[in-house]
């Protein structure tokens, strides 16, 4: 199995399509309020195929997901099943439909076992006691048939991700799906694991299972798609033949027009370091070492990428540089100064702009307003605030400033709750806010996980003119396409040590990809 | 900070009072009196006559010192059930300068007792503060805990140190004249609407300007919606808990104080085992949905309720003793409703979000 990201472009086969629609929507609505989520959508899915639904944040994929899951029902317009109109009230319903889904966050209850949450409302019984022995039994002879290795017995507390997620898809198998709707399946999951899952879609669907799959990371959709449709603002732009299109030809259906997916940039001018790491060590939060002995520079005016593999230490490093977790040994030195341990307030006084990984939970402050999460580190600052008073005028006058020039859109303006923006609108508010401090470092963290096509060339073109500007950039993201395009130098990080450095734009992804998983590399 | 007037804001805790009266009017008719008679006489009692108004205010005033005192907790994520031992800590300390310091001149002396209480409250509060952020100890636990020390404490006081010398009750000495509130109007010979009305009112102005206009109120609120973001902005979160529950236990303490001082002689041991304004307080919050201004609507409506409950039983319009039980009932019943109906919008956020981004946001277009 290669070890890389699905290389292989191709689209899938055919094979197995009939062309006969399992599914099909006709010219179905749904409206809240006055606001329509879906609006006049067609769409079939044939027996056998897989069907990727392609759309920005917004555009109605999950609503209309949520209407063939039953937990939704349309405004107008109606679903067909084997050709018979179908009203689906209720999950319980589309489940018995033969309809099974994988939601984006998975619906597994921590404490239970693998086979007993597959069984869930099914169970076997035996009398009147559950009967977990065949429960186990039949989910090992469903996960050994699809290869979606998981121990049933195993506590879903305890296991990957990616083996939770494999539970869910069993979970729909278990309940005899014919359909099987998947919600950004590939989003959580690393470059191996995201391999893996697309080779079982392939098995189910050589097996003769339907398959919807919503994503938007072109590359995946077309390695998998037999068709793909794609939906903007609610409606449905068309739906092609997987083969023939190519990753621009399916963003400019996304966005509706043309988008850079290739990065613009000269070649790095790097200048002084801004940010030493001296043998650094973190801990994470069970107390184990997570990054051990880091030690590596980021100069102004260029960006570094520091690639891995999620959950290899580039959390807490950048955690640990925040200030935001303790240090254990070693040194942090910024623009010459020592920030080891540090106030979080102190370091952000010092020049560090952070584009946090989680934005929902650290970035903003949802419940704000856009003017409020404006001036989230400048409560003490003499410019907002005067003898303990916020000067809500400036704070209004920032928060303009910030959403005219990084394009952020939100129903009310500056009044609007943060919550209620879009993903790409909120990373913007908070991009626009770190870069705006003027920050002699600024690390970006997954600046574009959860953020459509169109504001991620917006990111990077801006992360771009900030490295020319003079500051450093460290880039965090476990996105290879991201890495490869947008660093001036690559360091990899494995098990919380630093495994490989790579020039940028002078490594392959097959080089990169060995080095993220620890096996070689130019150290 | 509310920007746009949210109808909704307002419904549900009117639709929880329209319920809990209507639950009250079945249970009147289920005991065979008439409903309607009984209410009229509520609404008498509470509004009907200048006397009713100003034993509404005095009912009213400190329990929207302790409303406000759950409310800014609430807002910095903290549940602060020890209302009752900071409102004793505030007679206490109020208390004892009241009695003590005869050297503070003129209204001076009435001022600094209440300064003294928000102090004694205050301090209390921010124990359990303390013990949240040092030892990771859940303030609800705590507070608790601190209510039944403070009870005990009051009582050994009474007991002995502070016990009138030469008596055998359990009080203390009088308050000084000039320590006691002054009387701002008399409605009638017994009833003195005092100055802590107005003390009152002028808490519930400043928590209004704290939370909505003040950097401290930025950082309370980061700190009670998204403790991570508040600590990624450089905010202490540790200190802002520890500043959030002092200020909850002074408006408590200033609660104790005010009714204390302005419609009671002496500290004494009896009252310490059946003061309800701390709990009455986490009632008044809710109804006014941790906010400043609402918790002043909602201490009027309770505190009206309880006056309203004499009326009835000065019409004798339910058997003796029923009404106060019957408002007791009411009360529930509004906290019952209103509670639901935040566990409600709990879920149905959670439930809301399976729908997708859009469906969720729905509400701000």
């Amino acid at each position: 199995m290669s070890t890389t990201t699905h290389t292989g472009l191709g689209s899938g086969t055919s094979a197995g399509a009939d062309g006969r629609p399992i599914l099909e929507l006709r010219g179905v609505s749904k409206r809240f309020g006055d606001f329509y989520a879906n609006k006049d959508v067609n769409f079939d899915l044939r027996a056998g195929e897989v069907h990727c639904l392609c759309g920005e944040n917004g555009a109605g994929k999950s609503t209309m997901m949520n209407m063939l899951y039953g937990l939704l029902e349309p405004t107008e317009g109606g679903i067909f099943i084997d050709g018979q109109p179908a009203r689906i009230t209720g999950p319980r319903h589309a489940i018995d439909l033969g309809i099974g889904m994988v939601h984006q966050h998975f619906m597994l209850i921590p404490v239970f076992t693998v086979a007993e949450n597959i069984v869930l409302a099914d169970e076997p019984k035996q009398g009147m006691m559950l009967d977990m022995k065949a429960g186990e039994q039949r989910v090992r002879e469903l996960s050994d048939r699809y290869g979606l290795k998981v121990d049933p017995t195993s506590l879903v507390q305890d296991i990957t991700v990616g083996q939770q997620q494999r539970a869910e898809i069993l979970k729909a198998l278990y309940r005899k799906a014919r359909i099987l709707i998947l919600d950004e399946p590939t989003a959580v999951l690393t470059p191996q694991e995201i391999e893996e899952l697309l080779n079982v879609i392939r098995q189910l669907r050589d097996e003769g299972m339907s398959i919807i799959m919503i994503s938007h990371k072109l590359r995946e959709v077309l390695s998998i798609a037999d068709r793909v449709s794609v939906l903007r603002r609610g409606e449905m732009v068309g739906t092609v033949d997987a083969a023939g299109q190519t990753e621009d030809s399916l963003a400019r259906m996304m966005v509706g027009r043309d988008v850079l997916l290739r990065v613009d940039k000269t070649e790095a001018i790097p200048e002084r370091p801004v940010l030493q790491l001296r043998n650094l060590w973190v801990k994470d939060d069970r107390e184990l070492d997570a990054v051990r002995g880091a030690t590596f520079e980021v100069h102004a005016g260029e960006i570094v990428a520091l690639a891995g593999i999620d959950g290899n230490g580039q959390s807490e490093l950048v955690d640990a540089i925040a200030g935001l977790r303790h240090s254990e040994q070693g040194e942090v030195v910024l623009d010459g100064e020592v920030i080891t341990n540090l106030t979080p307030h102190d370091i952000s006084d010092a020049g560090l702009g952070h584009i946090p990984e989680d934005r929902h939970r650290r970035g903003i402050v949802l419940d704000f307003d856009l003017r409020e999460n404006s001036i989230l580190h400048d409560w003490d600052k003499p410019d907002i605030v005067r003898f303990g008073i916020i000067d809500t005028a400036a704070s209004a006058e920032r928060a303009e400033l910030l959403c005219t020039m990084y394009d952020v859109r939100s129903g009310a303006g500056i009044i609007s709750r943060s919550g209620a923006l879009s993903g790409g609108n909120q990373q913007k508010l908070v991009i626009a806010r770190e870069i705006q401090r003027d920050p002699k470092l600024l690390i970006a963290a997954q600046p574009t996980r959860g953020v459509d096509i169109g504001a991620i060339e917006f990111i990077h073109q801006r992360l771009v003119e900030e490295r020319d500007a003079g500051t450093a950039v460290l880039l965090v993201s476990l996105e290879m396409q991201e890495v490869l395009s947008l660093a001036d130098r690559i360091i990899v990080i494995f098990e919380g040590q630093i495994v490989a450095e790579f020039e940028g734009g002078r490594v392959d992804e097959q080089t990169l990809g060995k080095a993220m998983i620890g096996s070689g590399g130019p150290a | 900070m509310r920007r746009h007037f949210d109808p909704e804001a307002l419904l549900v805790p009117l639709l929880a009072v329209l319920a809990a009266m209507l639950v009250g009017a079945l249970l009147i008719y289920g005991i065979g009196y008439d409903a309607i008679y009984a209410y009229t006489s509520l609404i008498e009692g509470a509004v009907g006559s200048p006397s009713a108004i100003g034993s509404t205010l005095l009912r009213a005033t400190p329990i929207i010192l302790t409303g406000l005192s759950v409310t800014i907790a609430l807002r910095a994520g903290l549940f602060n059930i020890g209302g009752t031992g900071q409102v004793i800590l505030g007679m206490l300390l109020g208390g004892i300068v009241a009695i003590h310091a005869n050297f503070l001149p003129g209204p001076s002396h009435w001022i600094f007792a209440l300064v003294a209480a928000a102090i004694g409250g205050g301090i209390w509060g921010a124990i359990a503060g303390f013990l949240k952020v040092a030892r990771g100890a859940n303030e609800v636990v705590v507070t608790i805990m601190l209510n039944y020390i403070a009870i005990r404490l009051g009582e050994f006081l009474l007991g002995g140190p502070l016990k009138e010398a030469g008596s055998d009750n359990p009080a203390s000495a009088e308050f000084a004249a000039n320590a006691k509130l002054p009387i701002l109007w008399r409605p009638d010979n017994f009833t003195e609407v005092h100055a802590g009305v107005l003390v009152a009112l002028l808490v519930a102005g400043a928590t209004w300007f704290l939370i909505a206009r003040t950097s401290l109120g930025y950082q309370i609120r980061a700190v009670g919606l998204q403790p991570d973001a508040a600590e990624y902005g450089g905010m202490s979160v540790a200190k802002v808990t520890v500043i959030a529950m002092f200020l909850a236990g002074a408006f408590a303490g200033l609660g104790g104080a005010v009714s204390q001082l302005g419609e009671l002689e002496r500290l004494q041991k009896s009252e310490f085992g059946v003061i309800n304004i701390g709990f009455t307080g986490i009632a008044v919050a809710l109804l006014g949905r941790s906010t400043a201004i609402g918790c002043v609507f909602a201490g009027l409506l309770l505190g009206g309720l309880d006056s309203g409950a004499v009326g009835i039983q000065n019409d004798n319009a339910l058997p003796s003793g029923v009404a106060t039980k019957l408002i007791g009932v009411i009360q529930g019943v509004i906290v019952l409703f209103v509670g639901a109906d935040i566990i409600f919008r709990r879920l149905s956020g959670r439930v809301m979000g399976v729908f997708g981004p859009r469906a969720a946001k729905e509400p701000v277009a």
